[in-house]
């Protein structure tokens, strides 16, 4: 029986105009939004390449990057120690908490709590879901029931089967904007690379592998429905004011929902049931 | 089909073991996945050219502040919709152009604080151009499949970097 809980979940802002690049400090965003320091922290040598800052909010892995034109603010599941044991791909046990999390960045962001520059105005909500499966044909099954009838294929042991919908819409009380809504239901491999390294590290010798354990890898089949809500265009010129970057959030995070609801999917904490995907 | 390599978190085990967690890298088996290395690599070194220039104190070498926002929110956008990265053809305190070239065509971006400026030429003549202002420029990205339809002459399908969809440009 398929066994479906969120597997990540971001919530982004795109600049619709330059920015200073030294304006934005990545520990200090990551400590706005998660509350506490980073574990770990890689700088960008320049605006084109990645900074991030990440760690531990709760039984989630929280992190902050800054790439060129965007910042976004992410959670994923922890890798629990496995102690020898065979890798593990590893899900979200708790959606009220991943909810909650997720609403918590959008509200702090639309109060200026978390100082993005304003030129980050264009906002992107981004979130997936994964059931386990043990081979391609259970995934198929697995997927296939949480399709919409209109929208479902008969299925049984094609791979990497992907659908991809977008409804664009207006957003309710700002309908000079406009958003698109994309889902996509595909059957996803993931493969967990583990390293292992005798305590005390590297103890000399010729050899290259000298202190490093065989690595192992372990592949995992997931049937996955990921949400893509991000801002498709504007009536008005200029920057998006903070309501309007807030109430595009806030919409995504209602669609998500409706559509959880219409793929027969119950999780708690995304429990709005409005219109219809 | 997208595969995720991870690596297990560092921890102490029973036996003296410690395992190195890590995301190593998201690829996709369509193209965009084989792009993102080479595109990686060319735009490190563009950011890297804009460092080096922003930092400059020479006059000669220098560009101003504004110039250096703009010039990398446009080569953002450009590498955002996996665009060829391009080279730096010359730059002064106002302005930097950035060049594509091939055997036929030159494509040029002259930016400054305030407009950025399209050329795509051959050498018999301007095949495009076109200027925007800064202000105007909400979404660079759909600027340089307009240049390179006019390069090739025909239709551009390009990925649209801020959704995982193909866009279609026509000259």
């Amino acid at each position: 029986m398929s066994l479906w809980k969120p597997l990540s979940g971001r919530v982004g802002l795109v600049a619709s105009a330059p920015t200073t690049p030294s304006a934005i400090s990545v520990p200090s965003l990551y400590r706005e939004a998660w509350g506490a320091d980073p574990h770990g922290f890689q700088q960008a040598p320049n605006a084109l390449m990645v900074a991030m800052a990440q760690g531990r909010k709760g039984n989630l892995n929280a992190t902050c990057t800054v790439a060129p034109n965007r910042v976004d603010f992410g959670l994923s599941p922890v890798n629990q120690p496995s102690m020898g044991s065979e890798p593990k791909l590893n899900l979200i046990d708790d959606s009220t908490v991943f909810h909650s999390e997720l609403l918590r960045i959008i509200n702090e962001l639309g109060t200026g709590a978390i100082k993005v520059p304003d030129q980050f105005d264009r906002a992107a909500l981004f979130v997936q879901f994964a059931s386990i499966e043990p081979n391609v044909m259970e995934a198929n099954r697995a997927i296939s029931a949480t399709i919409p009838e209109r929208y479902r294929p008969k299925l049984t042991n094609e791979e990497a089967f992907v659908l991809q919908v977008n409804l664009p819409r207006a957003i309710p009380q700002h309908d000079d904007v406009r958003v698109n809504f994309l889902t996509k239901w595909s059957v996803e491999q993931f493969q967990v690379f583990s390293l292992a390294v005798q305590a005390g590290g590297f103890q000399g010798g010729a050899s290259a592998q000298a202190g490093m354990l065989a690595p192992r890898i372990q592949s995992f089949l997931g049937a996955c429905i990921t949400f893509d809500c991000s801002l498709a265009s504007v009536a008005k010129t200029g920057l998006l004011d903070r309501e309007r970057r807030a109430a595009t959030f806030l919409e995504g995070l209602r669609l998500v929902s409706n559509a959880l609801v219409e793929s027969g999917l119950n999780f708690k904490g995304f429990s709005n049931v409005n219109t219809t995907h | 089909m997208t595969t995720t390599l991870r690596v297990n978190e560092w921890h102490y085990s029973c036996d003296p073991v410690l395992e190195q967690s890590l995301v190593v890298s998201d690829s996709f088996v369509s193209g965009v996945g084989m792009w993102q290395t080479e595109l990686s690599a060319g735009y490190q070194e563009l950011g890297q050219a804009l460092v080096e220039m922003g930092e400059a104190t020479e006059e000669d070498w220098a560009i101003d502040a504004p110039v250096f926002n703009v010039a990398n929110y446009i080569a953002g956008a450009l590498m955002n919709s996996a665009y060829p990265a391009p080279k730096v053809f010359s730059h002064g305190p106002k302005s930097v152009v950035f060049n594509w070239a091939n055997e036929r065509e030159n494509a040029y971006l002259t930016i400054s604080a305030e407009c950025v400026s399209a050329l795509v030429s051959s050498p018999e003549r301007i095949k495009f151009r076109f200027d925007v202002s800064t202000i105007d420029l909400v979404d660079p990205s759909r600027l340089f499949p307009a240049m390179t339809s006019a390069q090739l002459g025909e239709p551009v399908v390009t990925r649209d970097g801020s959704l995982d969809v193909l866009l279609q440009s026509i000259p």
